[in-house]
């Protein structure tokens, strides 16, 4: 085995990689867009709201944080259909079961982050006679934000790389893609080590801004 | 109703029900007045401030302000106190921990509330709080973070951003515990500056040579009352009270203030 024909090989697989990789960030992008604001949403609930609402909040996060990622892929995709007679079908299964883990880990950053901004601050708004109206938009929210940035692109980064699961429930991502490449032509080395570069390369790159983020701005202003 | 500047009456107030950390609080101010408030650690005396500035609920009693209501606790709705933002509006309080707001500039804290409280153009905002500030020499760090100023740069900052807002009186709860030594002279300074302007001011402090200087009457609280209630340079050298007198002995190590 040489460089080259492996690269060469590679080169020949790049197309169904490709298409696996775009459907990873398809799936891992859907999860984020509807699993960040519900994480915000679930947040705000569990620390203001109706305590009905409350413990429905809390539940959910607790059930979705401590189980495993693939056995809520499978209980949607097996189970709920058995249980209740709703088949989402594969793809919406997938996309349900990433954004309901995206929104419990995202509530837990989210809530941290809203309880780290102190009771100071909203004294020194009510001292400077600011009502809600002005306080939440440029006070808490700006800093509850801030703060929340570097844990919540962690989780994106979490949600992304838990994405491989989803080959498990017969989604065409990166993951499976590799892994019918290295089926089909028996060659496991070559194909499921550039799988895994390219999870690497995608995940460290976020964490990388993460880190030039918390050291360049949120340090600056002694967040 | 009589139309004294500050009239605090019957002020109560517990943290859940149990002590009363102000049991039946009175007392009087007139416009002008410096009045300095000490007392042992626990003894109400950041409570007092709070109330008077409206970040406490009471269980009973009421604050006027120049003659006006402004707070006043309802019988039978202990949660519900009658509070007249507007009132509020005039007075002013400064904090031990500064509390800035961190993601914004200095100048970015002055003028929020005159912006998007008070509906004050920017550019008019802008001009009046480079003008305070160049006034207390921080127009060079107009445009920095809070995070990059000293502790006494800070604390003169949240001073400028209360005074922005033209209040008539100050409410100071122990601004320069948090500062190291050699920053506490720069905060004093600029208070001193204020009494020389006449700013009515209500100062808590552990501070008390610079009470003396400051104070143009000084409260000495315990248990939730005032003990006692005289100009300092009676109380400073003699205290009516024996429990003032202990209290001075123990701040300062020696028996009075000369
Ligand atoms: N938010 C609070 N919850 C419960 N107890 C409080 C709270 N704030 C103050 N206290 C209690 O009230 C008493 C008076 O506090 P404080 O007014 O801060 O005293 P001082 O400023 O004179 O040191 C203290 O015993 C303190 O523990
Ligand atoms: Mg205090």
């Amino acid at each position: 085995m040489n460089l080259a024909t492996s690269l060469s090989f590679l080169y020949d697989y790049r197309l169904a990689l490709f298409t696996g990789l775009g459907n990873t960030l398809y799936f891992t992008s859907l999860g984020l867009a509807i699993g960040l604001p519900l994480g915000f949403i679930v947040s705000i609930i569990r620390q203001s709201g109706h305590p009905i609402l409350k413990a429905i909040a809390t539940t959910y996060v607790e059930i979705f944080r401590g189980t495993p990622v693939l056995v809520q892929l499978f209980w949607f995709f097996f189970c709920l259909p058995a249980l209740l007679g709703v088949d989402l079908g594969n793809v919406t299964s997938t996309i349900t079961t990433l954004a309901l883990y995206m929104g419990a880990i995202s509530s837990e950053s989210c809530r941290a982050a809203l309880k780290s901004i102190g009771a100071e601050q909203r004294d020194a708004c009510i001292a400077l006679g600011l009502p809600a109206r002005v306080s939440v938009p440029y006070v808490i929210l700006p800093q509850t934000i801030m703060r929340a940035v570097p844990t919540l692109l962690s989780n994106c980064v979490t949600l992304f790389k838990e994405s491989a699961l989803v080959s498990a429930v017969g989604m065409a991502d990166l993951m499976y893609q590799g892994q019918m490449i290295a089926d089909s032509t028996a060659r496991p080395i070559e194909i499921l080590t550039a799988t895994a570069l390219i999870y690497f390369f995608i995940a460290f790159s976020v964490t990388r801004i993460v880190t030039y983020y918390e050291q360049s701005f949120l340090k600056r202003l002694k967040l | 109703m009589s139309s004294c500047f500050l009239k605090v009456q019957n002020l109560r107030k517990s943290y859940g029900g149990l002590v009363h950390v102000l049991d039946g609080m009175n007392f009087q101010m007139e416009p002008k007045e410096r009045i300095v408030v000490i007392g042992p650690s626990g003894s109400g005396k950041s409570t007092l401030l709070r109330c008077i500035m409206g970040l406490e609920k009471i269980d009973d009693g009421r604050i006027e302000f120049e003659g006006a209501r402004y707070i006043e606790a309802q019988a039978n709705r202990r949660k519900d106190n009658l509070v007249d933002t507007a009132v509020r509006a005039k007075i002013g309080m400064v904090f031990q921990h500064y509390t800035l707001f961190p993601h914004l500039t200095v100048l970015g804290n002055l003028v929020l509330s005159p912006i998007r409280a008070r509906g004050e153009s920017r550019a008019s905002a802008t001009e009046r709080a480079m003008q305070l500030l160049k006034r207390l020499g921080l127009d060079n760090r107009a445009n920095a973070y809070p995070g990059m100023l000293s502790g006494g740069q800070k604390q003169r900052v949240a001073i400028a951003r209360a005074l922005l807002l033209d209040p008539k009186i100050m409410l100071f709860d122990e601004v320069t515990s948090a500062l190291d030594p050699e920053l506490v002279a720069e905060v004093e300074g600029l208070m001193l500056e204020l009494a020389e302007q006449k700013m009515s001011m209500m100062i808590v402090t552990h501070d008390m040579w610079f009470a003396k200087r400051i104070a143009t009457r000084v409260i000495f609280c315990a248990d939730g009352h005032i003990v006692e209630d005289a100009p300092p340079a009676k109380i400073f050298s003699d205290p009516a009270e024996p429990r003032t007198a202990d209290f001075l002995k123990k701040v300062l190590h020696v028996d009075t203030v000369s």
